[in-house]
């Protein structure tokens, strides 16, 4: 009886587990497979059908024209948002991790709490702040915009990274007669190549992936980010150009899925610090 | 710099929330004090209860969807001998992954009452197709949310449930307790910290969420998707009252700040 009991419910377990794996699966790539389909079409509508006759030829239109500068402005936001994010977290994560200076513990609760504030909720002054500012339409302002809202988290990162290199390795190269930010390049640097990782990774995406800002604060067609660049897709009346759609939906999403499972490893290990470096 | 990109905006949208800014005057004339003007229309404004509504039934129903999904999963993945575990993982991930306004435009596809695949599918089993954009919106943005948003309560709950020594669950089986039993009275109290943290996480991740509704409903039919982030949004630029916007920014600041004090005392509960 028990023996019986065991053999016959794994097999009934198992086959429950993989309905359910096979149910997940439709859930989450049927929407993907119409993306793809649709992009390789030139007539395709909502319909999730392989293309009678797949062509490449949106893709490579896109590589001209319009759809090329948006994809080129999105790279010249986004990099320029992770380098400037960068040196902000490196230099401010440094401070923080090192130096002992009034109200410090008080700013750590403090840029927390911006943390907890959701960016949309930021909007409205922020227009009127570039407005106020002359940066309406620029990129510059919207590199700002970005690199404020993803530095909170990122001197967090950066923090517990530098938390982790052990004060004696700095007091070494000092006796050497080392300035800090000598020693900030050579010695801690090449340490924290983790928590740089995790940085870079999250200011790209936030810059690449951001929607709402350029969409309120860029008003030429010619400054676009994909991400707006894509309503060009919309004609009136309803009447969607669903390839081309499909196809810059393609290079938006792309770049983050491609870096996640490249420097991914980088990402999970930088922010695993932040915990390490709790103190 | 934060101070001044997000400290500074801060007492800027409150400050705004007294005047009469907006983009549509004589722009010479400048802005006006206007009192609590703007908080007195606010609590008249049936647009604002409408979103209000909307995004507490989203937010509350999305955070059940991610953790009941999460939950499921990750405990699939550790049923014994079981394999694609990996691709399950990983499956996880894309859509997480995906820029919130692309996951819009492809539910459009996945939920279109003529052409949709989700349809299709309901036909094939010999249902009747459903218009989900028109009769189910809140149901329609919720199924693209669902998708979003379970990998990081997946992550952490299968974090939580890695954590639990095999001890624990050799010693239940001793005692003779169902799956089930383990399931209730020891997994979840074992990961009830993962439990709340996945809670919070996806509350604030979708409590202002504006990408993927924009994408897939814009709001509508008719504000029935209005959360929120679309109905500031709507206030400030298509209305074009920006000191309006910054008094309903503020006030659903309150109701965020609210929620984060909720959540800090559940904690101190839990920790009891």
């Amino acid at each position: 009886m028990l023996s019986r009991l065991s053999s016959a419910r794994p097999a009934l377990l198992h086959g429950a587990v993989y309905l359910a794996f096979a149910a997940l699966l439709f859930y989450v790539f049927a929407p993907y497979l119409w993306l793809i389909f649709t992009a390789l079409s030139t007539q395709a509508n909502l319909q999730l059908r392989f293309p009678a006759q797949p062509t490449l030829a949106n893709i490579i239109e896109a590589f001209t024209g319009q759809t090329l500068r948006w994809t080129r402005n999105s790279f010249i936001i986004a990099s320029s948002t992770t380098l400037l994010a960068l040196a902000a977290s490196v230099t401010g994560g440094y401070a923080l991790s090192r130096g002992t200076f009034r109200g410090k513990a008080t700013l750590m609760y403090g840029i927390i709490l911006t943390r907890v504030i959701p960016s949309t909720l930021i909007i409205v002054p922020v227009f009127g702040m570039m407005l106020w500012l002359g940066l309406l339409d620029t990129h510059l302002g919207l590199v700002l915009v970005y690199v404020g809202i993803t530095t909170p988290f990122n001197l967090w990162i950066m923090k517990g990274a530098i938390d982790a290199v052990p004060v004696e390795l700095e007091e070494a190269a000092q006796l050497d007669g080392a300035s800090r930010l000598k020693i900030l390049g050579t010695v801690v640097l090449p340490l924290i190549v983790p928590g740089i990782g995790a940085v870079g990774v999250l200011s790209f995406d936030a810059a690449w992936g951001g929607f709402i800002m350029p969409l309120v604060l860029l008003s030429s067609t010619d400054k676009y980010p994909v991400s707006v660049g894509m309503f060009t897709a919309f004609g009136l009346d309803e009447n969607v150009d669903f390839p081309k759609l499909a196809t810059m939906c393609l290079i938006y999403m792309l770049p983050v899925i491609i870096l996640y499972f490249t420097v991914g490893a980088y990402f999970r290990k930088g922010l695993a610090s932040i915990g390490a470096g709790d103190r | 710099m934060i101070m001044a990109v997000f400290v500074a905006p801060f007492f800027w949208t409150v400050a705004l929330g007294f005047t009469d800014f907006n983009l549509w005057g004589d722009p010479t004339r400048g802005v006006r004090f206007v009192g609590l003007r703007n908080f007195a229309r606010l609590m008249q404004d049936r647009n604002f209860y409408n979103s209000t509504a909307v995004t507490l039934s989203f937010v509350l129903l999305a955070v059940i969807g991610h953790v009941a999904l999460g939950l499921l999963y990750a405990n699939l993945i550790r049923v014994p001998r079981i394999r694609f575990t990996k691709v399950i993982s990983v499956s996880m991930l894309i859509p997480w992954l995906t820029p919130g306004l692309v996951v819009g435009y492809m539910w459009r596809s996945v939920l279109n009452v003529d052409y949709g695949s989700l349809n299709d599918l309901l036909q094939l089993i010999g249902l009747a197709r459903i218009d989900w954009l028109r009769n189910y919106p809140l149901i329609s943005i919720l199924m693209a949310n669902w998708s979003r948003g379970m990998a990081v309560a997946f992550i952490l709950l299968s974090a939580g449930l890695e954590s639990i020594p095999s001890t624990v669950y050799d010693a239940s089986k001793i005692d003779g307790a169902s799956a089930w039993q383990t399931f209730l009275y020891i997994k979840i109290p074992m990961i009830r910290y993962s439990l709340l943290l996945t809670v919070l996480m996806s509350t604030f991740g979708t409590l202002l969420a504006f990408d993927m509704v924009y994408g897939l409903t814009g709001g509508g039919p008719l504000g029935r998707t209005e959360v929120f982030a679309i109905y500031l949004y709507n206030e400030a630029f298509g209305h074009m009252a920006l000191g309006y916007a910054g008094a309903a920014s503020t006030v659903i600041l309150m109701l965020t700040v609210g929620l984060g004090l909720i959540y800090i005392r559940l904690n101190r509960v839990i920790e009891a």
